[in-house]
């Protein structure tokens, strides 16, 4: 394992690997068709002729978890639907990112006081990009999109494969029946 | 034919007769008040009578007034246009009344969210369960003894989920970091 | 229903079949939203279809009860959020009732103007949609591009793209502006011409005919038994309009045609809402020539109270009836909000229109009755 050895540290080979694999990753997300409420509407018209979301890299739109690397959680999440979301979230293969779109993801939005509504989807699933709003305007998802952008290509492969081999499943631990981890 | 208001109550009244507690117009709706066990009697009169024909069932609603509850019936005619309004009063710690989900087939969701709010026994309905509500909720929101609103928000407040959301051995996230 | 060996049942008697149960969950990208459909299959067939609902359900009823009137204005277009001027114009009809007041007749022509064009818009995501689950993705795009158009008409007038928050209880919250009636005009000279695009692409198009002819053919006393309302209904034959009936606002002045479907089944229900835009371009026309002077708004306080009592008022929604049952108790806030949402009886009639076609079928037939979990689930 030597020659992977050298992706333990920083070095010029990693920062190239870095920088190719973050531009791969950057330039050609894959959303997932996760409209709920209203969000999604603009989200739709985000991918329309007029604001142009493919000029980016993000037409296509996979409803298959597993096809898909940016979750954008556009709409309101009831309790019904939090057990469902969860694990649609845990079947997107890594790597995975999560955007909160629209008030109601970010915080609850104007259903505060509801008995029935989560309050922030980051409750439920870890989030990188917030994108306040309700609903947020096409142009705003896209900002959001390339803030996005942005934190990938600042990612780092550097220390993954001994991260992977202390912890061969990683995220998926806690899905063991005898429920491993903390 | 078009009827008018005081027309649809004067035949109303003709045809329930004695079923009818009370009738009222009150802003161009005829409101009829019935007895819970006469309901089914007077919505099969009310929808197969020629003249008053109310075929259409709008929506049943469901009040809480905190002495006692109510359901109302909005019905509407193909042949006239003045809607027709039940109004059955029930007791209040237990609600029931019959089903009218034979009589016109909307009425089966109508009276499932019914129940699901108010926790209204609609007795002889087909299949009486939560429709909106989760299912396993075993309280009736909207009544006015429900748990009352949230005064403010609290951060990590996640209503009602607990355990039913996290996976065996994923950490609470309620401390956001 | 299980098809045992020997027995009746739609299987051979050598082998041994038995229903499937498979989910259409609600994450899925034909159910137009939250929507869960239970299928139970033989083979590719259906036997029955359940469909669960509640996973968008907010508590819009039960948040009611802690708003006050002009706060809960701004959360009620949230409700049928592709036609969210006609859940504010339901709401503010009802409590105007209640308090008794008379609305000045400039603020109803603007608000018939704005109403339209909302009708148009959420005609084109019906019809969009509906072609997306069919699989023509083309018309979806066009619908997209024509829909941008009349959001900017409405985003001069109101602010907002989508939730206008833009009715007020007495009136309209703030006048036209100068340049909107040149570009309102504009627009309704060039959308029939695009009306003529979408029905070149699709009206007599063979794959979009043999999907959807003769499928789900929803017959008039059905229509009514069911409490069907708007293109759905009318598409069966049953003409009920409430702008005709009831003749609320000033509707009784335009002169439109209520476009009637004869068979019932998913293409009369399209071109029912195809008709449906052109009339609406026609009312917004003759809105747009009766404009008379005045004020928008009554200035009424914003804390209302209005005086105890319980009233029923409603619309013609783009989907049908959208009524709101008040009960005011004379304070601040309402004791009792109900919404009757027109889509939440078009879902109870799929268990009853879907059995014995295939599961692509049932995608047609959901996407042709427009529906829209925001309102169904409230």
């Amino acid at each position: 394992m030597s020659f992977l050895e050298k992706f333990e540290h920083p070095n010029i080979l990693t920062t190239t690997s870095d920088k190719l694999f973050n531009w791969a990753r950057a330039n050609s997300l894959w959303p997932f068709t996760y409209g709920l409420a209203c969000c999604a509407i603009e989200m739709m018209a985000s991918t329309m002729p007029r604001h142009d979301m493919a000029r980016f890299g993000m037409e296509v739109f996979r409803a298959s978890p597993r096809q898909a690397d940016v979750m954008i959680v556009s709409g309101t999440i009831t309790d019904k639907m939090a057990p469902i979301i969860t694990h649609l979230h845990h079947q997107m293969s890594e790597p995975r990112w999560t955007i909160a779109m629209g008030a109601c993801a970010c915080s609850g939005g104007m259903f505060w006081d509801s008995y029935n509504v989560v309050q922030g989807v980051d409750l439920l699933i870890p989030v990188d990009v917030y994108i306040p709003g309700c609903p947020p305007r096409p142009e705003a998802l896209i900002y959001g999109m390339q803030q996005l952008q942005q934190k990938i290509r600042q990612d780092t492969q550097v220390g993954k494969f001994s991260r992977m081999a202390d912890n061969p499943l990683g995220d998926f631990v806690k899905m063991k029946p005898e429920g491993g981890g903390s | 034919m078009k009827l008018t208001a005081p027309e649809v109550l004067k035949y109303a009244g003709d045809l329930l007769g004695k079923l009818a507690r009370d009738l009222t117009i009150s802003d161009w709706h005829v409101v009829i008040e019935v007895a819970a066990e006469d309901l089914p009697e007077v919505a099969l009169r009310l929808r197969d009578d020629k003249r008053l024909s109310c075929k259409y069932l709008s929506t049943i609603i469901g009040v809480d007034y905190e002495e006692w509850m109510e359901t109302l019936y909005m019905l509407r005619s193909q042949d006239h246009s003045v809607p027709v309004r039940l109004r059955v009063k029930l007791d209040r710690e237990q609600p029931e009344v019959p089903s009218v989900a034979y009589i016109w087939s909307g009425a089966n969701w109508h009276e499932r969210e019914a129940y699901d709010f108010f926790g209204i026994q609609f007795q002889g309905h087909p299949d009486l369960r939560h429709i909106l509500t989760r299912e396993d909720m075993d309280s009736f929101p909207l009544r006015k003894d429900a748990r009352p609103h949230r005064k403010r928000r609290r951060s990590g407040q996640v209503t009602g989920m607990d355990e039913a959301v996290r996976l065996p051995g994923e950490p609470d996230r309620r401390e956001r970091s | 229903m299980t098809a045992a060996e020997g027995t009746t049942g739609p299987s051979s008697s050598i082998l041994h079949l038995e229903e499937m149960v498979l989910n259409m969950g609600p994450q899925h990208p034909s159910t137009h939203g939250v929507l869960r459909l239970v299928l139970h299959l033989d083979g590719e067939m259906l036997i029955s279809v359940d469909p669960v609902l509640g996973y968008l359900h907010r508590g819009f009823e039960k948040l009611a009860e802690n708003r006050t009137y002009l706060q809960y204005l701004a959360m009620i277009s949230r409700l049928d959020y592709l036609s969210g001027i006609f859940m504010e114009w339901s709401y503010v009809r009802s409590v105007e009732a209640l308090m008794e007041i008379e609305v000045p007749k400039r603020a109803e022509y603007i608000r018939v103007i704005i109403g339209e064009l909302n009708r148009i818009i959420s005609h084109h995501v019906a019809i969009g949609d509906f072609m997306l689950n069919l699989g023509a993705v083309t018309p979806f795009f066009w619908v997209f591009r024509d829909r941008e158009d009349v959001m900017d008409l409405l985003e001069m007038v109101t602010g907002q793209r989508m939730m206008y928050n833009f009715m007020r209880v007495g009136g309209v919250r703030w006048d036209l502006p100068e340049d909107f009636e040149a570009g309102c005009r504009k627009f309704l000279k060039e959308f029939p011409g695009r009306i003529d695009e979408y029905e070149q692409l699709i009206t007599e198009n063979e794959i979009f005919l043999s999907r959807t002819w003769g499928m789900g053919i929803i017959k008039p006393y059905e229509a009514l038994d069911y409490g069907i309302s708007g293109p759905n209904a009318r598409a069966s034959g049953v003409d009920w309009d409430l702008r005709r009936e009831v003749g609320y606002s000033v509707y009784p002045e335009f002169d439109f045609d209520v476009p009637l479907g004869q068979h019932g089944d998913c293409f009369d229900r399209y071109k029912c809402r195809i008709e449906e835009m052109r009339q609406s371009v026609r009312i917004v026309e003759q809105a747009l020539d009766s404009l008379c002077g005045g004020p928008v708004n009554l200035k009424l306080p914003p804390m209302l109270r209005p005086p105890a009592g319980d009233l029923y008022r409603a619309v013609e929604s783009p989907r049908g009836e959208f009524g709101v049952y008040l009960v005011s108790k004379g304070g601040l806030r309402p004791w009792r909000l109900k919404l009757r949402d027109p889509t939440f009886s078009a879902i109870s009639m799929i268990p009853k229109l879907t059995p014995g076609y295939k599961i692509a079928d049932v995608v047609a037939i959901a996407g042709s009755l427009d529906l829209l979990m925001g309102g169904v689930d409230r």
